[in-house]
């Protein structure tokens, strides 16, 4: 406003130069302090800023968000539209952009075809694929030679992610003949009916994974053959196989080829402790990380021997439950000589807490159970915890390296707060879906706390909760209350019970 | 404490701690390799791309922070999805400024290398890029739209094969 102001004063003496200097001098000791920060407003502009930052701006940007902004003008059409961001952008053939006829300059690194337009695909420029690494096909009711189709368009493929469905019915048959020319991915996503896996005989994969949709089960000979030829796969990811038991019982199990450093087991009932061990112990030597279902205190010794093993995640899966009366007998056995000192990273389900000791060096634990009670003083290493219970028998007893902790339950106990904070150097918490917080004025006023972070999601937040921590907000660098949605909550105690 | 003197492109002289100066690398490197003497008294570090104004925000902002772990170099790793929505209150605060102020501090934080600064504030530029339509994006920065009507059909034609992922 005052520099207006200022030019209109000018306009009106006109030449008169002594005049002028002297409103000169009058407005800029006037507004001295407003001058600086209408300078400031001025100067710079985002399109003035240097390529270097603008390309930092943009990496924190999402795809749709980079589409958006390079509608906006010249130069950030150009520097989206360059090498740097196209991994992030993935050409999508759908019946919805059918109409719009193609004129592309993109050289798109993924690629993704969904079954409705497939045809539509196959009248772009057959140049459409050159530069595409990853493939995504969606394949329902496609024909395998429109699929090889496809796969020929993208001569430097490095991962693909297949979705082959069918009418529920009659299972496709599928002969050798129709070979799909491929024999080296980084990466293989197999879905739906894996019968495909025959027209891939000569492929060799890095990682494999494979989720399991169909009902058939004629081509268990054939999956089982492609997964133990594959030479150099060293991450393999199963997913609601419900047959691998009797695949991995299998006696050329025992003398695969691969050395895999990755292995996901989920969602396959019927899966057996012993058809595990059967194809697992030969791949002692090198799996570093190991998702599975959790068989009990069996399983903790028989992972004892993988020296490699630095993340584990044993979880219970919906289909797999072990009666409390077996973990019993299995608890008493365990002897506490036995120790996984090298693993790391720890996902488990704890039957008792003398589980967590074979463990001794973990630095990250994610902990479930209904009514824990743990003791964790002795895990020096220990940085990162996730507890996820019902509730707590005795407060957590935490020793001062841990530096994270992450507490969903639904019933804390009214009277002690859920660990115990007096040597404790905790630099970030975070509390979701609890009913009680009254504990937590007594620990922000404690001489010791010292949080850097704190994140209280999905909890019961009272009026009087709130004036006690708008009293420690400032002490606390960043804070944050996710409001209590009843829904969430719901959830969460179902899968706790 | 040990005090160090920092002059801005104005010309202004401003005192503060060795520690919060010590944010900057630019200035770390100009004390350790061009010999500049932390003890001297008399001794002035020029800085002659920032201005008053925004030195002050620096300042303090270094002030706050100099206690901070510095950050490892893993966070720089390409694959991890960037987050922008993990800007502390006081940086929230701190940053609420005119554009004009914001970019400013771009460019001071680059010049001056403090990595710390240099990320919150280009986070706050990409939230204010986040959510919005390219109209939205014109309006926000004072873009101009420089494409001919051809160039910019064939630009809205091309971006409705994209997808996120």
């Amino acid at each position: 406003m005052e520099q207006e102001d200022f030019s209109e004063a000018t306009a009106v003496v006109g030449t008169n130069k002594n005049l002028m200097n002297y409103f000169a001098d009058f407005y800029s000791t006037l507004f001295h302090n407003r001058r600086e920060e209408i300078l400031v407003e001025s100067t710079a502009e985002i399109d003035k800023l240097p390529q270097e930052i603008l390309l930092r701006i943009l990496s924190y940007l999402k795809a749709k968000e980079l589409i958006a902004l390079s509608s906006t003008c010249r130069r950030f059409s150009n520097l989206i539209n360059t090498n740097d961001f196209l991994p992030k952008l993935t050409l999508r053939v759908t019946e919805s952009t059918k109409r719009s006829q193609w004129i592309g300059h993109r050289k798109y690194k993924k690629l993704l075809v969904l079954s409705e337009s497939i045809n539509l695909y196959f009248k772009l420029p057959k140049t459409i694929g050159t530069y595409v690494t990853t493939l995504n096909l969606d394949c329902w009711e496609i024909s395998i030679y429109e699929i090889k189709k496809v796969i020929k368009l993208c001569p430097h493929i490095k991962e693909l992610s297949l979705m082959y469905l069918v009418r529920t019915g009659i299972p496709p048959e599928i002969t050798k003949k129709e070979e799909i020319p491929l024999t080296w991915l980084d990466k293989l996503s197999l879905q739906g009916e894996l019968q495909i896996v025959n027209c891939l005989k000569n492929l060799q994969v890095k990682e494999l994974i494979i989720h399991r949709q169909s009902d058939f089960e004629t081509h268990l000979d054939d999956v089982a053959e492609f997964i133990m030829n594959q030479k150099d796969m060293i991450n393999l990811e199963l997913y609601h196989m419900y047959f691998i038991s009797s695949l991995f019982l299998r006696d050329e199990m025992k003398h695969v080829a691969f050395r895999l450093n990755k292995l996901i087991i989920k969602y396959c009932s019927h899966f057996s402790y012993f058809c595990f061990v059967c194809f697992v112990a030969s791949q002692k030597d090198s799996i570093k990380f190991m998702s599975v279902d959790d068989f009990g205190y069996d399983m903790i010794k028989f992972l004892m021997h993988f020296k490699e093993m630095r993340t584990l995640k044993l979880t219970l899966t919906e289909d797999y439950q072990i009666a409390e009366k077996d973990m019993l007998v299995m608890m008493s056995h365990v002897r506490n000589t036995m120790l996984l000192p090298q693993v790391e990273d720890l996902e488990i389900w704890n039957y008792c807490h003398n589980f967590i000791h074979h463990f001794p060096n973990v630095r990250k634990l994610t902990i479930y159970g209904t009514d824990l009670d743990l003791n964790l003083w002795n895990f020096k290493n220990l940085e990162d915890l996730t507890v996820i219970t019902k509730n707590l028998e005795n407060p957590l007893e935490l020793n001062e390296n841990l530096k994270k902790l992450k507490l969903i339950m639904y019933e804390y106990p009214k009277d002690h707060s859920p660990f115990s904070y007096d040597s404790c150097k905790l630099e970030d918490l975070t509390l979701i879906g609890a009913k009680n917080l009254d504990w937590i004025k007594n620990y922000l006023e404690h001489p010791n706390t010292n949080l850097k972070n704190l994140r209280i999601e999905r909890c019961l937040v009272t009026d009087e909760l709130k004036e006690i921590l708008k009293i420690h907000e400032n002490k606390i660098k960043r804070f944050e209350i996710i409001e209590q949605d009843g829904k969430e909550i719901e959830i969460l105690r179902r899968r706790l019970i | 404490m040990q005090t160090i003197k920092l002059q801005s492109s104005d010309n202004e002289i401003f005192e503060c701690d060795l520690a919060v100066a010590k944010c900057s690398a630019t200035i770390r490197t100009m004390l350790e390799d061009l010999g500049i003497d932390e003890n001297s008294e008399d001794e002035v570090v020029p800085l002659p791309n920032v201005n008053s104004a925004i030195l002050r925000k620096v300042i303090q902002f270094c002030t706050y922070h100099k206690d901070d772990p510095v950050p490892s170099s893993t966070d720089d790793d390409e694959n991890k999805e960037k987050r922008t929505d993990d800007i502390t209150s006081w940086d929230a605060d701190f940053l609420k400024v005119d554009q004009g102020t914001l970019f400013e501090l771009i460019l001071a934080a680059n010049y001056l290398d403090i990595r710390s600064l240099l990320d919150v504030t280009c986070k706050t530029v990409a939230n204010m890029i986040k959510g919005k339509t390219p109209d939205e994006i014109r309006k926000t920065f004072n873009i101009k739209n420089d494409f001919t009507p051809a160039e910019e059909e064939q630009v809205r034609k091309e971006n409705t094969w994209c997808e996120e992922k």
